[in-house]
Parts: structure tokens; C-alpha cells; sequence
């Protein structure tokens, strides 16, 4: 159940099937065991009695001599009844219940709510042992005293759900649409209600099954003769020693059933799992051997070797000012059967104190290509190609570094900002704890006032008043602005000499933007400090960016000095970029000039160009052979072979179609 | 046609939320075929004007009048009549779409609760709104996580003018979507406008977006409108203080000088 | 300023907490006494015909309904029996005609002893095995931990009993059969307690650290240059920590009931057979103590542990709702608000 690419033949559909196998066949042997079965379960033949299996009796005779596999068959159809008939009876009974109190809300939920709360924290077992103990047993008063508890957990899920639902857009829409509650409820609550609950219900199968057995063995659920697993086994008990095929068949039975319950129940709600992102910190010896690449296209680069890198590092550095050189990154994931790239042959530098921006929209690999050097993407990435460092005084290679040698860089020569300041925050851990610890990380910290002290230096570096305050405040204490400074903070812990920001303010309203772009060009230029800042938004980065490069599909199309790139763009995917942004003075109600067709998605999808497909320059040759990127001026480059400066583009002046 | 009047309206007693969230004596009018922005930071109180605008919420005090009508007053069949003419869009696209539905299920749906038509002529009407916004009639077979953002905005649009409103009330329909992706839909707003004489409210975030597509600009701040006017007068010449802030906020790409600190925040 | 409120604030919330719980207890209070009602049987007869080794006469019958007061309306008798209940009276075994309350707090101990070490057992065991599960990536181990995890919760408890006795008892002879007479005789019954249990609690260990261990402020940590050891002990646990102590406490109060089922087994003096001995002879009165005590434990667990998962988390308590923001420019202070600012600046479009 591990990793996608590590089973590669079974899809995962097909492995829930699998799990699924046992319980089907509990199903059909439930339901076709007076056909299956060779004899009848209850029919006494004292003379026969305790034999071992043959090939008359397959599974054996108990002390009356009765076919121990008829028994057995029979059980499960027993098992089967009342399972059924539980599930039926707590799947109407919580998905009803548990539908109206989530619409309804306000008192109703209230008084449901608590009826579902109590029935959930009471002991299912000792409801129906105490019910059964009243009423005796018998299949009838099994059901009542399962269904008694087994139907709460429906009622919280379906509620939960719906409550969930209540409020959102799907609901105003429909309501605005002018839908009664009959079809709010019908056709759009109970539907999504009932889907959790069937899940919960695979798991439920196990539990109900383990409960009819372990109330027969109690001699409380289905009385004698009829053949419950659970009365098998007690009935077997007194020959455990002599005769093992009493013992162990019925409880292969049960453990099985419950088993695959389990399992299923595990699989549905989790889905399949990932490996976890702490695999880049394991020791490289329990990591999994690395995947194989896609057979269909072989990147074009190789995964640097050691002597390779070497190489290529002498061959380029020299103490030019270069902080971080990237070279033909690729980054490639799982993707059915081999790997897909969604990032190819990625080339940037930063000189010291430079910012980088790096455009793109969504899906087009800017986030993956300026994390992938530090080793910050899912563990399922496979990260080929060069990029160094010129970390302290010696470069280092960053691509295939075991996770010590990473600790040495990342914190000390990087830090790094996330998007989502408040999932980059431990939720349970003050702002003062996460610096400290950043602080203690890069060695400069100390005994804990030493520490600390270090720690109040950076919040008030970053511009937070009250950094004394601010330190013992948790995460979602504070404000998207002052989140997005703590991590400023912890980022400039180790003095860093490149700071990689992935969409610093996209979350942020445009006062706080502003503020924090400003404090962003103050510290590049108090601490000299080099920027990588990753972006949707063109205009957001002309505010601090020196040099601007723009991905397209998993390239960089064009890159290029900032005033080059927004006055004078030659790639028509840049052009196409700048036109859909709004500009001042614009007469209200002017179009905007847009492109046709939707974003490429990965580099490799066309043999061409990823843009031709829209492009307004396009010639076939574009759709067939891929570009590279080509120098236009110093620092300029472009990935557009028809960019030449003359071609003009042609907005189609046609409604646009955003269709297949 | 809307006239928003002394509008007061928020939500009995959360805890530990002081005004926020909360309309405070908003006076608009919306007229015919005119496209208002109503632009404000997060928390200003903007959606919640949308809800009580197009009667999801019941304001504390003001009215609300449709054509001359008390949208609050309205019950039953009245209320599902006005319906009709004051539908919304949302910003997640996704969320507001049913994730069972087809394109043309999702389409449909609207006739359906208001027996509009035969099947015959609610096919038909489906093909006209997928032409209307731009989309493919083949996408109607699609489920909504089949389609891109902009396309499942598209749908979200067609459905909402299934009914031929004539106002369309629009909750930060383009925050979700990419830059390239968000012109087409403000293109197709601004056509929709021209050729069906839509009346739209267009709330955001985002100054520069509303600077450009609207023809008045009214500016929230704390649940009050701080400042309403022609758009051309609101983006050159602001009065009110928080508007220059804003202005000055706003990215745009006509400056790519080289930023130095201090000059952002306090450009006004 | 914020400390007497965090307090005020927290003594509400114990108080609530207190009133919670005591709802609950008392609607168990209510549950089991409505068994009575849902009895097949007359207690009446029984009592009366265990007192007379032989089916009784009506004259007896009805002698020992005015002692047991089963005339009285139903809500009476519920009133009259809980005041008892909570003295620790649960008048009379029908079984056995003789007093309840003495044979419960005998029995209470050897219940109490197994569900402690089979606690331990559980909570030692599958936190470690979960962690493991979490931690450790792919590889054999993980799938044995996994497999073994998902096998412990699906052996029935009584026939895991009959592996353990085939094995331990009968082939190798290293513990009696059953009983509870020294270290020996504890061993199959804490296993067959504590193995599904500590199975069932591995496996939530380890799916919510994992949840915990992938979420952005693991990449953030492993960006500022942290160690795997702080980032699973600093990041991971205490965030992991919420659904693992309502589990835990679920756990326990499992345990309670599963007593039911290895006393039986095993054939210790102890709660769970006392109250399988009253269910299987309808023996209403002592059905009822046993459960309300076993009930009362198990809500009691459970409770314990949502107190234990507010109190690791933050975000749950209520003095933190107000948010830290950035001072805002002096106009926009308090004490100025925009107010008069809509007909300061009367721009109304055209109308």
C-alpha cells in the first residue's frame, strides 16, 4: 500500500477491489450457503462424531458428528442476516437523523446533536449485552440491541457533513436559484451525506460481525443449534486440544471477514498513502531505492555524480558574484506508469544582492523549480541536473545531498518564506519558539536568554512591535501580515545569504502587500541579501524585482532585466502576460486583449513549443521542434525562435472560446 | 433599478469579533446596464452587502429595493419570482457547483425549479447560455472537476443568467482564477453587460481589476462605504484617505523603476 | 486585564465540563434503568422464586413486589433507584438474593488490576508501534507493524484465548489454562486484552502523525535546517497528539468492556463475568449496577481524555481570539472612525 510507483502494475481501484475480495465472498457464501453446503448444519449422526477432516467431511465433525464446513457456511449466512439488517436499520436511521439536524441548524441540531453525542460515548457492547441480558437472545432482539449504538456514528457523519454543506456557495446558489428545501435536501444533501457513511460502513461490517460472534460465544446471541461462528467456537472448546479443526475455521472465518473490513475501511478513508516528506530526513539508508525514469522520455540530462558535479563547478565558478547557478533542472514525479516532468531543463542565476522573480500562473512549475535545489519538494520528486552554491567561501553542489549535508545549508545560507503563512507555523508552538529554534539551528544561539534575546533582534528586525509580546503569541494569533514577517524572521535567523520566497503576499490585502514589499527591498538592502521571490502577479513584482523570469509549462520562456521584460517583451506568452494585467488610466469597460486556448500543463505534453497551440506568431515548425532559449542581449533570454523584434502580434479580435 | 438604503446588517453575537464582518449605513444605487465595483480589503464587510443584496441575509435595518420593491418583504411565490432577476457568482467556482452535476445537468437545473420550458426548449436554452459565456457545447458533458477554473467560472455564470436576470451580483468572481484567465471572464462580464444590458455589482479585492471594468466605484472600509463615484473621478482624484492608500497600494506594471523602500505604502 | 478573564473563562469551561459529564452519567443512569421496561419477565416472580428454590405462588409474587416497590410509577421507581445507586445500594441479586453493592466492590478490584496493566500494555505498545509505522518508510518492518496492527484488531478476543491457551498453556504448559492465582495466570489475559487495543491505537498513532508529519510546517522546519528527531517530537507528536488522547481515553474505556469477554474466558472473579452471569439469567437489578458502574467507566475515560485534548492545544482555549494586527494609520484609530466620512465625501454616481 505504499507509494504509487512501487506497485506499479495494480492500480489502486483495482487494490481496493482486491481488499474487497474477502467481504464479497463472505457475501456470496451468506447468501448461496443451502446450495453450497454439502450437508445439513444441524443434522446429528452421534456415530460420526469428532471426526478429523476427510473427504466426506472436508472441514471434519463436531461432538454431535454435524458437517463442520455446512456449519460453517451457515454461519456466514447468519452472520451475514444480521449484519445486513443492522446496517440497513443504522444507515437509514443516522443518515435521516443526521441529514435534518445539519440542515435545519439552531435548536433541532442542538437537541440531535447531544442525542447523537450521548448514543456515540456509550459502550456499544455493553448497550447490546444489557439489552440481550433483558430481552434473551434470538436473532431479532440481536439486531435491536446492534442497531441500538451501530446507528450514531451515521448520524454524526451524515451531520457533520451536512452542517459543512449548509453553508456554502453550492447551497446559496440554489437557494438564489429559487429551490425548496425538498430538492436542496434530495437531490443535493443526502447524496454527498450518504457517501461518507458508506465508507465508515466497510468498517462497520467488521465490527458488527465481531460483535454477533463475540455475543454468541457469550452464549447472549444466537442460541443453539443454528451455527453462529461464534457459538462454533464455543462449542468446540471443550475438544480444544483434541480436535484443532473446531478451533481454528471459525475463527479464520471471522478474523478474516473483520480483517478486510479493516483494511477496506483503512483504504477508503485514507486513500492510498504518500511517502511522508520527513523521508528527506531519514538516513539515506532507509530511503527507497531512487524510482526509475519514465522509459518513453529519458530526461535529457543525467543526475549529476559526484565527479560530474565537480566538474561542472570548476568549469563555472571563479568568483564571479553568481550566488546560485541553476543548470538543465529537471523535476519529474510519479504519474502511472513512469514519471512525469514538471519541470524540464530550468536554467537561472542569482547574483549576490540580485532579486529574482519568477513568473507564472498556475501549474507552471514556479514554485517547483525555485525549491527544488533546497530540497524542499513531496519526496515522490526526482530532481536531476546542477545547481550550486556558492555557499560561505566554497560552492557546493545542491542537487543529491544526503539531508545532514542539507541542514548545513538550508536555515544557514537560505531561508526560506511559504506562501500559507499559517500552515508554515507549528500551530501549537509560540512565534518565539519557532525563531529560537531557528536560531539554535544555525549556531548562534545559546543558553535560552542568549537565545531568545537573538530571537526579539530578528521580530523587531522584521518590523513587529512588541517583539517581547509578539515571541509568546501562537501562529493564528496574529495577522496574515505579521504571520508573513515571523517567517521573515525565522528565515534571517541563520544571516542568510539568499532569501526564497514563494508568493510572499498572495494572501495578503494590498495595504499589507505594499508594506511587506517594502520591507522585503529594505532588507536587500541593509543586509545585501539575494532574492528569489516566486509570483503570479507581474505587477507585484516590478515593485522589487532587479531581473524577471517568466515559465510557461515547466520552461522558462523568457528572462530578462525587469525594465527589458515589461517594456519590451519579445516571447508572445510574455506579451499575452502583460496584456491581461489592468492597467491605470484604462477608459473603464476596455477589453483586455487575451490569449485563445488554456495553459499548457507539463513540458513534455507537445513536441514543439508548449505556447504554440495559442500563439499568435505560431508557424508549424513551432508545434514540432522544441525551442531553447536563445540570448537576445546580456541577460536577455528568449525561448521564441520568431521573436526576431519584427514579428507583430495579431490579437484575434473573435470571441474567444474557452472550450475543449 | 437597486437602490441599497441605509443598509445595517451582521451576525447575532459571535464571539470575539468587534465590527468586522459587519454593514454599517451603506447607501448605493445601481442603474441599468452599469457595472459598480465595490472594493475593500478582506473582512470589510463586502460579501456580507452581496448576501443582504440579493436577499440571502436579512439586513437589521435599511431597505433594499428591486425595481421599487422591498427585496426583504418578499415571501413565497413573490419572493421565488424575484429570484429570477438577482442572481450571484461566486469567487470558488467549484464550490458553488454541484460536484455531481454535468455542465448540462447543472444548467438545467434552474428550469427546472421554475418549470421553465419542455426538455426540447431547455436543451436549447442550455446550447444558447454555453454560447453565451464562451464555451464549448461539447464541455456540457463534463463534470466540474473536468473543467479548468475559468471554464468552471464560465458554467457558473451560464447558470446564474439561466433565469435572464437583470442584475448579476458578483463575489470576487476572478480572485481565484490566473491573471490570463481572470481577462477573459471580466471581458465576458463587460460583453454580457453590452449585449444583455446586465446590471452588475462587481465586488474584489482588487482595485486595479474594478478600475478597469466598472463604471462607478464605490470604496468599503470597516462596513462603511468611505467613498462612491465615477470611476475616472475615484482612481484620479480620491478624497478620502484610505483610497490613496489603496491607490498607492495597488500594484500595477506602468512603473517598473526600480523600488526603493518607503515609496509603496505611503505614496498619497 | 486578560488574566482573571482566561480564568473566569477557564472556570466556566471546567464547570461545563462538570455539568457535561453529569448529564451523560445520568442519561446512562436513565438508559439502564429503562431496562426494566424493556425486560421480558417478571423481576417480581423471579426474586420470589429464588427465595422459594421453586416456582412461587402469587401471594409470594406479590409480597415481593410491595418490598421491591415495582408498584410505583416508573419515574418513581428510576428516582428511588438512582438515590440508592449513588449510595452504592443496588438492592437485590435476583439470582441469588443477596445484596448487589458488596459483590460489585469485591469484584471492582480484579477488574480495575486487568484493565490497568492491559492499559499500560496498549498505550506503551501502540504508541511505539505507531510511531515506528509512521516514521519508518516502506521496508518490511513497516508493512509487518501495519499488518500486524490491522491482524491484532480483527482476532476476535476469545479466539486470540484459544491460540494463546493451544499454544502456551497446552503445547508449551508455561501458564494454567485459567484462574487468578499469580504473576502467571495474568499473562493471557492482559495479551488477549491489551494486543487488539494496542493494535487499534497503533494504527491511529500512526495514520494522524503522518497527517501531522505532512503538513507545510514540516517543510518550513526541514527549510530552516532542522533535525528528523525534533521535527517528529517538537512538530509531529504534540500536533498528532489531540486524536491520540481522545483515542487513548476511547481505548481505556474499551478495555473496561472488554473485561465482559477475557473474564469469561479465563474465568477471573471480576466485573465483566459478573455481568455476563447476570445477563445470561436475566438477573435485572445486578445487570443494572453492573452496568452503570462498567457505563460510568467508560464515559468517565473518555471524558478524562477530551480534557486532556483541549488542554494540548491552543487554539481551543478561549483567550486567544482576539488577533495581534499591525498598528493601522493614525485616521483609522478607534476613536475616528470613517463615519462621517459617507457624507463628507457625498460622490453619488448619476442616480
Amino acid at each position: 500500500m505504499n507509494a504509487g510507483h512501487r506497485r506499479r502494475g495494480i492500480p489502486a481501484r483495482l487494490r481496493s477491489t482486491l481488499v474487497a475480495l474477502p467481504l464479497l465472498g463472505f457475501a456470496i457464501v451468506g447468501l448461496l450457503a443451502p446450495v453450497l453446503a454439502p450437508a445439513d448444519p444441524t443434522a446429528n449422526d452421534l456415530a460420526a462424531s469428532l471426526l478429523p477432516p476427510s473427504a466426506e467431511h472436508l472441514l471434519g465433525t463436531d461432538q454431535l458428528g454435524r458437517d463442520q464446513l455446512s456449519r460453517l457456511l451457515h454461519g456466514a449466512r447468519i452472520s451475514l442476516a444480521v449484519t445486513a439488517a443492522v446496517l440497513a436499520i443504522s444507515l437509514t436511521v443516522g443518515v435521516v437523523t443526521g441529514t435534518i439536524a445539519g440542515y435545519l441548524g439552531g435548536p433541532v441540531d442542538r437537541v440531535i446533536s447531544r442525542v447523537i453525542d450521548m448514543a456515540v460515548s456509550l459502550p456499544g457492547m455493553l448497550v447490546a449485552l444489557a439489552v440481550i441480558g433483558v430481552r434473551g437472545p434470538g436473532i431479532e432482539n440481536l439486531v435491536i440491541a446492534v442497531s441500538l449504538w451501530a446507528w450514531a456514528p451515521y448520524a454524526r457523519i451524515a451531520r457533520a457533513r451536512v452542517a459543512g454543506l449548509r453553508g456554502s456557495p453550492h447551497l446559496d446558489a440554489l437557494r438564489l436559484l429559487g429551490a425548496g428545501p425538498g430538492r436542496i435536501i434530495g437531490r443535493h444533501l443526502l447524496p454527498p451525506a450518504l457517501a461518507p457513511c458508506l465508507v465508515y460502513a466497510s468498517t462497520d461490517v467488521g465490527a458488527i460481525v465481531l460483535g454477533v460472534a463475540t455475543l454468541s460465544f457469550l452464549g447472549l446471541g444466537i442460541p443453539p443449534p443454528d451455527p453462529e461462528w461464534g457459538q462454533l467456537l464455543i462449542e468446540g472448546r471443550p475438544h480444544l486440544a483434541s480436535a484443532w479443526w473446531l478451533a481454528y475455521p471459525p475463527g479464520i472465518a471471522i478474523t478474516a471477514v473483520v480483517f478486510a473490513s479493516n483494511l477496506l475501511g483503512e483504504r477508503l478513508a485514507t486513500g492510498d498513502e504518500r511517502p511522508s516528506i520527513l523521508r528527506w530526513v531519514l538516513p539515506a539508508g532507509l530511503r527507497a531505492p531512487a524510482p526509475r525514469r519514465s522509459p518513453a522520455r529519458p530526461p535529457t540530462t543525467v543526475r549529476p555524480t559526484a565527479t560530474s558535479a565537480t566538474s561542472a563547478t570548476s568549469a563555472t565558478s571563479g568568483g564571479d558574484g553568481t550566488l546560485l547557478r541553476v543548470r538543465d533542472l529537471s523535476v519529474s514525479y510519479p504519474h502511472r506508469d513512469g514519471r512525469r516532468r514538471v519541470v524540464a531543463d530550468v536554467c537561472y542565476e542569482v547574483p549576490r544582492g540580485h532579486i529574482l522573480a519568477v513568473v507564472g500562473e498556475t501549474g507552471s512549475g514556479k514554485t517547483t523549480s525555485v525549491l527544488a535545489p533546497f530540497g524542499l519538494l513531496d519526496p515522490t520528486a526526482l530532481v536531476i541536473g546542477s545547481a550550486t552554491l556558492e555557499a560561505g567561501t566554497h560552492r557546493r553542489q545542491l542537487v543529491g545531498l544526503t539531508p545532514p549535508q542539507r541542514r548545513q545549508i538550508n536555515g544557514r545560507h537560505v531561508g526560506v518564506v511559504f506562501q500559507d503563512s499559517l500552515a508554515a507555523l507549528n500551530p501549537l508552538r509560540t512565534i518565539g519558539a519557532h525563531v529560537d529554534e531557528a536560531v539554535r539551528n544555525t549556531g548562534r544561539g545559546g543558553r535560552r536568554a542568549t537565545t531568545r534575546r537573538v530571537t526579539e533582534e530578528l521580530l523587531r528586525l522584521v518590523g513587529l512591535p512588541d517583539p517581547v509580546g509578539i515571541a509568546r503569541e501562537f501562529p493564528h494569533q496574529l495577522s496574515g501580515g505579521m504571520r508573513q514577517r515571523a517567517q521573515l524572521a525565522i528565515a534571517l535567523a541563520g544571516e542568510p545569504e539568499l532569501l526564497v520566497a514563494d508568493e510572499p503576499t498572495s494572501a495578503l490585502d494590498v495595504t499589507v502587500q505594499a508594506q511587506l514589499l517594502d520591507l522585503l527591498a529594505r532588507l536587500r538592502d541593509e543586509l545585501g541579501m539575494a532574492m528569489i521571490v516566486v509570483s503570479h502577479d507581474l505587477a507585484v513584482v516590478t515593485r522589487l524585482a532587479d531581473t524577471v523570469a517568466v515559465m510557461y509549462a515547466g520552461r522558462i520562456v523568457e528572462a530578462g532585466p525587469l525594465t527589458t521584460m515589461v517594456e519590451n517583451p519579445v516571447h508572445p506568452y510574455t506579451r499575452g502576460l502583460l496584456d491581461a494585467v489592468p492597467r491605470p488610466g484604462t477608459a473603464p469597460g476596455t477589453r483586455f486583449r487575451t490569449m485563445p486556448g488554456r495553459s499548457g500543463t507539463g513540458p513534455d505534453d507537445a513536441d514543439g513549443c508548449a505556447f504554440a497551440p495559442r500563439c499568435p506568431i505560431a508557424v508549424p515548425e513551432c508545434a514540432q521542434e522544441q525551442p531553447t532559449l536563445l540570448a537576445l542581449a546580456p541577460g536577455h533570454r528568449s525561448a521564441c525562435p520568431r521573436q526576431s523584434g519584427n514579428a507583430t502580434l495579431v490579437v484575434g479580435a473573435a470571441p474567444e472560446r474557452d472550450g475543449a | 433599478m437597486l437602490e441599497i438604503a441605509h443598509v445595517t446588517a451582521g451576525y447575532s453575537r459571535r464571539r470575539d469579533q468587534d465590527h468586522a464582518n459587519v454593514v454599517e449605513d451603506v447607501t448605493m444605487r445601481i442603474e441599468p446596464g452599469e457595472i459598480v465595483g465595490l472594493v475593500g480589503e478582506s473582512g470589510c464587510g463586502k460579501t456580507t452587502l452581496a448576501r443582504v443584496v440579493t436577499g440571502l441575509h436579512r439586513p437589521s435595518a435599511g431597505v433594499v429595493r428591486f425595481t421599487g420593491v422591498d427585496v426583504h418583504s418578499l415571501r413565497g411565490r413573490a419572493l421565488r419570482a424575484h429570484r429570477r432577476h438577482v442572481q450571484m457568482v461566486f469567487q470558488d467556482p467549484y464550490l458553488t457547483l454541484s460536484p455531481r452535476q454535468t455542465v448540462r445537468q447543472a444548467l438545467v437545473e434552474p428550469l427546472r425549479i421554475h418549470r421553465i420550458g419542455d426538455s426540447r426548449s431547455r436543451s436549447a436554452r442550455v446550447d444558447e447560455l454555453l454560447d453565451l459565456v464562451g464555451l464549448d457545447r461539447r464541455v456540457g458533458t463534463r463534470l466540474p472537476r473536468q473543467l479548468s477554473g475559468g471554464q468552471q467560472q464560465r458554467v457558473a455564470i451560464a447558470r446564474a443568467l439561466a433565469l435572464r436576470p437583470r442584475l448579476l451580483v458578483c463575489d470576487e468572481p476572478v480572485t481565484a482564477l490566473d491573471v490570463s484567465v481572470q481577462a477573459k471572464i471580466l471581458n465576458l462580464l463587460c460583453d454580457l453587460r453590452d449585449r444583455l444590458g446586465l446590471a452588475c455589482l462587481f465586488i474584489s479585492h482588487d482595485l486595479a481589476v474594478v478600475r478597469q471594468l466598472a463604471n462607478r466605484i464605490a470604496v468599503m472600509r470597516d462596513g462603511r462605504i468611505v467613498e462612491q463615484g465615477p470611476t475616472l473621478e475615484i482612481t484620479t482624484d480620491p478624497c478620502h484617505p484610505y483610497t490613496r492608500e489603496l491607490l498607492a497600494a495597488t500594484p500595477t506594471i506602468d512603473t517598473p523603476v526600480r523600488h526603493t523602500a518607503g515609496s509603496a505604502a505611503r505614496g498619497a | 486585564m486578560r488574566a482573571p478573564e482566561r480564568l473566569r473563562s477557564a472556570g466556566g469551561r471546567v464547570a461545563r465540563w462538570v455539568v457535561d459529564t453529569l448529564g451523560v452519567l445520568l442519561a446512562l443512569s436513565a438508559g439502564t434503568f429503562a431496562l426494566v421496561l424493556l425486560a421480558r419477565g417478571d423481576p417480581a416472580a423471579m426474586l420470589a422464586a429464588t427465595r422459594a428454590g421453586r416456582p412461587a405462588t402469587p401471594e409470594q409474587v406479590e409480597a415481593v413486589r410491595a418490598e421491591l416497590g415495582l408498584d410505583a410509577p416508573a419515574p418513581l421507581r428510576y428516582l428511588r433507584w438512582l438515590a440508592d445507586a449513588v449510595t452504592g445500594d443496588f438492592g437485590l441479586s435476583l439470582r441469588t438474593n443477596t445484596p448487589i453493592g458488596p459483590e460489585i466492590a469485591d469484584r471492582i478490584g480484579v477488574t480495575l488490576g486487568l484493565v490497568a496493566g492491559a492499559a499500560v500494555l496498549a498505550l506503551v505498545l501502540g504508541v511505539l508501534v505507531g510511531v515506528a509505522g509512521a516514521v519508518f518508510e516502506r521496508g518490511l518492518l513497516r508493512g509487518v507493524l501495519r499488518t500486524g496492527a490491522l491482524l491484532a484488531t480483527s482476532v476476535p478476543a476469545f479466539w486470540l484465548s484459544y491460540l494463546l491457551v493451544l499454544v502456551l498453556a497446552l503445547r508449551l504448559g508455561m501458564v494454567p489454562t485459567s484462574g487468578m492465582a499469580g504473576p502467571a495466570t495474568w499473562v493471557m489475559p492482559l495479551a488477549v486484552l491489551g494486543l487488539p487495543a494496542a493494535g487499534a491505537l497503533s494504527r491511529v498513532v500512526a495514520v494522524t502523525l503522518r497527517e501531522a508529519l505532512d503538513r507545510p510546517y514540516v517543510l518550513a522546519a526541514l527549510a530552516r535546517g532542522s533535525r528528523p528527531a525534533s521535527i517528529v517530537l517538537r512538530d509531529g507528536l504534540p500536533n498528532a497528539a489531540g486524536p491520540i488522547l481522545s483515542v487513548a481515553g476511547f481505548t481505556v474505556g474499551m478495555l473496561l468492556v472488554g473485561t465482559v469477554v477475557v473474564e469469561q474466558i479465563f474465568g477471573w472473579p471480576g466485573l465483566g463475568a459478573y455481568f455476563v452471569k447476570a445477563a445470561a439469567a436475566r438477573d435485572i437489578p445486578a445487570l443494572q449496577a453492573s452496568a452503570l458502574v462498567l457505563g460510568g467507566g467508560f464515559i468517565l475515560a473518555n471524558r478524562l481524555a477530551d480534557v486532556a485534548q483541549v488542554l494540548v492545544d491552543p487554539r481551543s482555549r478561549r483567550d486567544s481570539g482576539t488577533r495581534r494586527r499591525l498598528p493601522r494609520p493614525r485616521w483609522d484609530r478607534p476613536g475616528r472612525r470613517g463615519t462621517g466620512e459617507t457624507t463628507a465625501h457625498p460622490r453619488t454616481g448619476p442616480t
